[in-house]
């Protein structure tokens, strides 16, 4: 994994060090990710391709808020194909996009 | 001040609230556009907006762009917060109605900058229609002031000049009759000097009470100056007016006593206006016939 899954550090600076907001957002995350991404995971198996773009750009707002870069590029590029029309691409990106969550909420809570 | 803070994901929605707090905003967040526009429409809702492009539902730039429809529409401020970033999102943001335009990721303090320009823009607006409710109500005293006698806050002369002009070209577009009463209280010189000034005064108000009592709503009744009063009667013709005449002459002459203690009468005069007839020559046959009333004696009604 060349991308950094989640970096407090960072997090932390943004919030100027105020460890109590994060820990109560990182708390968010853990149930936002996983309801968000079975939701992308839903919008999918259909033909929407204008929601599944907004649902990708609502994950990748997220992460990027939380520092987690390697959920925000995977979602990217999921949004980046439902915008070109690329529903095969966007959905051969899910699974990498899922694996990815999975192991960002698991950094997080580390 | 309330700031509408819009944004479906709600890990930068708790964020935006955390930018916003502690800096004079009462936050009001919605967490996807048809929430945000459900606000909106409920009272005292807020009129500086942040609101994310991009949520299910309605987005941020349909919401300013349906905002700007509505009357109060000139009233807001919306900055639209969004990750989309070209010259061409700005400017399709923008001629959407928003105000600002703001590319994720943000800074707070830049964010919140320009949400305090917002903020003045909002209460200039608020200010400003608070002046104007304030000037409209004094233009309506003013206006109201204008147009009475303050004793017996019957009209005035010159509100009921205006009105005769005014009905007289009515009359003649629309063909309709039209009348005039001039009324005068008998020997109220007499009254003045037996009872005293406050006591005319109230035989004043007493016969300005019995002409309101006896006017149908399109009748305009004013005093025209010192004892003297005048009725105009639009859709009447001469003899309509000559019984209102009548009944104000026989109540004044029956109920004045009771009233006031002071036996007072009315005299008047009666002219149906003639076609052609301008106003000043129709109030001077009124006053002609007003006369002839006091010279046959008064408390009488005298058609012209
Ligand atoms: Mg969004």
């Amino acid at each position: 994994m060349s991308v950094t899954l989640f970096d407090r550090a960072e997090l932390l600076e943004n919030l100027d060090g105020d460890a109590e907001f994060a820990d109560s957002i990182l708390g968010d995350a853990q149930v936002e990710i996983p309801k968000d991404v079975a939701q992308l995971k839903a919008l999918c198996s259909g033909e929407e391709l204008h929601s599944i773009r907004v649902c990708a750009h609502t994950i990748k707002g997220m992460a990027s808020n939380l520092c987690a870069p390697a959920l925000r590029d995977a979602a990217f590029a999921i949004e980046g194909a439902a915008r070109d029309g690329d529903l095969e691409g966007a959905r051969a990106a899910l699974s990498e996009l899922e694996k990815i969550a999975v192991m960002t909420v698991e950094a997080i809570k580390a | 001040m309330k700031i509408l803070l819009a944004e479906d994901d709600k890990i930068s929605r708790r964020l935006l609230e955390r930018v916003f707090s502690g800096y004079g905003y009462d936050v009001v967040s919605a967490s996807d556009g048809d929430e945000a526009w459900r606000i909106l429409e409920e009272p005292e809702h807020p009129h500086l907006l942040v609101l994310d492009w991009m949520m299910p539902g309605v987005t941020g730039v349909e919401i300013v762009k349906r905002l700007r429809e509505r009357p109060d529409g000139h009233t807001y401020y919306a900055i639209i917060l969004t990750s989309l970033d070209t010259p061409d999102d700005l400017a399709y943001a923008l001629d959407g109605g928003a105000d600002e335009f703001v590319s994720k990721p943000y800074h707070a303090d830049a964010l919140r900058a320009r949400a305090n320009v917002g903020r003045r823009i909002v209460s200039l607006h608020h200010t400003l229609s608070e002046k104007i409710r304030l000037l409209q109500e004094a233009n309506a005293t003013i206006s109201h002031l204008a147009a009475t006698d303050e004793l017996t806050t019957l009209y005035n002369r010159r509100y009921f000049n205006e009105n005769l002009t005014k009905s007289i070209s009515a009359a003649k577009r629309y063909k309709f009759p039209l009348s005039l009463v001039m009324v005068d209280i008998d020997k109220f010189k007499a009254v003045n000097d037996t009872y005293g000034h406050s006591s005319g005064d109230t035989v004043l108000k007493a016969f300005a009470d019995i002409l309101r009592s006896l006017a149908r709503t399109e009748d305009v009744s004013a005093r025209w100056g010192g004892e003297e009063f005048i009725i105009l009667l639009t859709h009447t013709a001469r003899d309509g007016a000559a019984v209102m005449a009548e009944r104000v002459r026989s109540k004044m002459a029956s109920e004045c006593l009771r009233v006031t203690s002071i036996p007072v009468t009315v005299s008047l005069g009666v002219v149906e206006w003639g076609d052609g007839e301008d106003p000043e020559l129709l109030i001077k046959r009124a006053d002609k016939a007003l006369y002839r009333a006091k010279d046959e004696g008064r408390n009488r009604v005298v058609l012209g």
